[in-house]
């Protein structure tokens, strides 16, 4: 494998589990240093295509290959330099934690070089027994059972289930760090924001298929919010409506939602000629998500 | 073969096998101190077991059965009674663990995400099972060893070492087509019910084909029809024939095993 071969590629891959559709032609290519999200909604395809990569389901039709490798023929040499976070964690409950570190631990040879580090940093206490942690905890061990030997590929699915949001952070910093040293990750998730600060490409997968791939920075210039605000005097709609990125004023009550799509900037600098009361900049759900890209067909509008 | 597993499946189930180490153990110490009481009426006894319809006698006993005897005492109220029952068990536990139970309690999705080959986990699986199967033959065998003179038991050594390869064969093939069960279904219970299942059919057929002589041509599709402990106690004749049919099905049985769960999908 050369430096410049993707270290995931996925080719016509598809999967069916009898005439249940699980993902369907799936071409998607992850290089190196890239943290890749692989964004839909629940029952998209984001687990079947994860467990693919990692070996567990085998293709339909198609193939994957990672590191190089065909990730069903060849799986338990691959593994050796990946790391994997399921979606629905389950551990050895009776074992203690520190046991089973040292258990994966002992599949790969040499010492784990982020061990310690992630114990400490995820505040992990590793003298407890399993089946006392709550789910965040379990969460934590899994990070750090999938980290802690610094492999080459991370594939994540859905890995922040459970975590307070300060562990949240930590976590997409580790990740971050991660992909400074020149490693992948390839992580699901239906949660659009949490795709949005961690990821530098994301391919969107709806019912089975991979609509769009694109990166982040695009993604941003494109999205649609909306902003509400509260201003402490009457203000005409029409200052805003003249801005391009803004998409419809609507004045609701006691305050105006403007709904804007990519670059803020020149919202932000009119907005501050007045005296606002209260402003709130709502995320749009998965679902508005997919709306406003790609209409209610799925298919994908122009941008 | 994989050590860290071979090591893993040890610490979590040493308590387990202890616990079995010591029932068939003392199981066996019970049927010692039995036997001075008994032998006291082995005459009586005779002419009772005499007394049965031949089907009965050759179903609980076997051809030249008798209760004179240490070994036909021993053969008949243990090594074809609570012995092999506590040893299936033993057998259709540690098969329906190995896999289908890793699957339905989904670890089986951690574990296959380090670098150990499907093929390597089943068959290292596989060996941790045969190693309890030795454990527990000698937990069986060596208080017999030990107290058959003490208790008075006339035993000839040599035929309860011979015990060992008829007691290891014929379980190794129980727990191989549980293995097998084990890897095709995504549920313990059901790899349970299903091996467990064909094992009592295949009970009731031996029981059935030694009594009623219509159904004696199907005999030898019962596994129990290749059990014979009395045999290899009293006479120290090895069926080779026997053996080899335990030792086929075992190896069929494993390859099946081995070939279905590399190509199965995991899922929870």
């Amino acid at each position: 494998m050369t430096e410049d071969t993707p270290n995931i590629i996925c080719n016509d891959l598809t999967k069916y589990y009898g005439s249940t559709r699980g993902i369907e032609g799936l071409d998607l290519e992850v290089g190196h240093g890239e943290i890749f999200g692989f964004l839909g909604p629940n029952g998209a395809g984001k687990t079947t295509t994860i467990r693919m990569l990692m070996g567990m389901l085998k293709p339909t039709k198609g193939s994957a290959t990672v590191l190089g490798k065909d990730a069903w023929h060849e799986s338990t040499n691959i593994k050796m330099d990946v790391g994997h976070i399921p979606g629905d964690v389950r551990l050895y409950e009776n074992m203690h934690v520190h046991d089973l570190i040292g258990y994966i631990d002992d599949f790969r040879p040499g010492p784990d070089p982020l061990r310690d580090e992630l114990i400490e940093r995820l505040d992990l206490d590793i003298s407890k027994k399993v089946k006392s942690l709550s789910r965040g905890n379990r969460q934590k061990v899994a990070i750090v059972l999938a980290m802690m030997f610094d492999p080459e590929i991370l594939i994540l699915d859905e890995p922040t289930l459970g975590l307070d949001p300060l562990m949240q952070q930590e976590f997409y910093t580790i990740l971050g760090e991660f992909r400074d040293r020149g490693h992948t990750v390839f992580l699901s998730s239906h949660i659009l924001s949490e795709v949005e600060r961690s990821c530098d490409r994301i391919g969107i997968v709806k019912d089975g298929r991979l609509v769009d791939v694109r990166a982040i920075e695009d993604f941003r210039q494109n999205k649609i919010r909306h902003m509400d605000v509260v201003f402490s005097e009457r203000v005409e709609t029409d200052e805003f409506d003249r801005l391009p990125q803004v998409l419809s004023v609507e004045r609701l009550d006691s305050h105006m939602r403007i709904t804007v799509k990519g670059d803020i900037d020149a919202l932000i600098k009119l907005l501050s000629a007045h005296r606002v009361i209260d402003l709130t900049f709502t995320q749009p759900s998965l679902e508005d998500f997919f709306l406003s890209f790609y209409g209610q067909s799925g298919e994908k509008d122009e941008l | 073969m994989n050590f860290n597993v071979l090591r893993r499946s040890i610490a979590d189930k040493r308590l387990s096998i202890l616990v079995y180490a010591v029932g068939v153990a003392a199981y066996a110490v019970m049927i010692l101190a039995i036997w001075p009481s008994l032998r006291e009426n082995v005459s009586t006894l005779n002419q009772m077991w005499e007394s049965y319809p031949e089907g009965i006698r050759k179903a609980f006993g076997g051809e030249n059965f008798t209760f004179a005897t240490f070994d036909g005492f021993l053969s008949v109220e243990y090594f074809n009674q609570m012995w092999v029952i506590v040893m299936t068990a033993f057998s259709v536990s540690i098969a329906t663990g190995a896999i289908s139970s890793e699957i339905e309690k989904g670890t089986m999705e951690l574990l296959l995400a380090q670098p150990v080959s499907r093929r390597s986990l089943l068959l290292t699986r596989h060996l941790f099972f045969e190693l309890g199967l030795l454990f527990l033959i000698g937990a069986t065998l060596i208080p017999i060893a030990i107290g058959a003179p003490v208790a008075g038991g006339d035993i000839d050594y040599m035929g309860l070492l011979a015990m060992v390869v008829p007691s290891f064969l014929f379980f190794t093939a129980i727990g191989s087509f549980t293995f097998f069960f084990s890897v095709l279904f995504n549920t313990r219970g059901t790899a349970i019910f299903v091996s467990l299942g064909i094992i009592i059919i295949s009970y009731a057929l031996d029981i059935l084909a030694k009594i009623n002589d219509t159904i004696s041509n199907v005999h030898f599709l019962s596994i129990f029809y290749y059990w014979d402990p009395y045999r290899y106690l009293h006479n120290l004749d090895f069926a080779w024939v026997d053996l080899i049919i335990l030792t086929i099905i075992a190896l069929i049985s494993t390859t099946a095993a081995v070939y279905r769960f590399e190509r199965r999908d995991i899922a929870v």
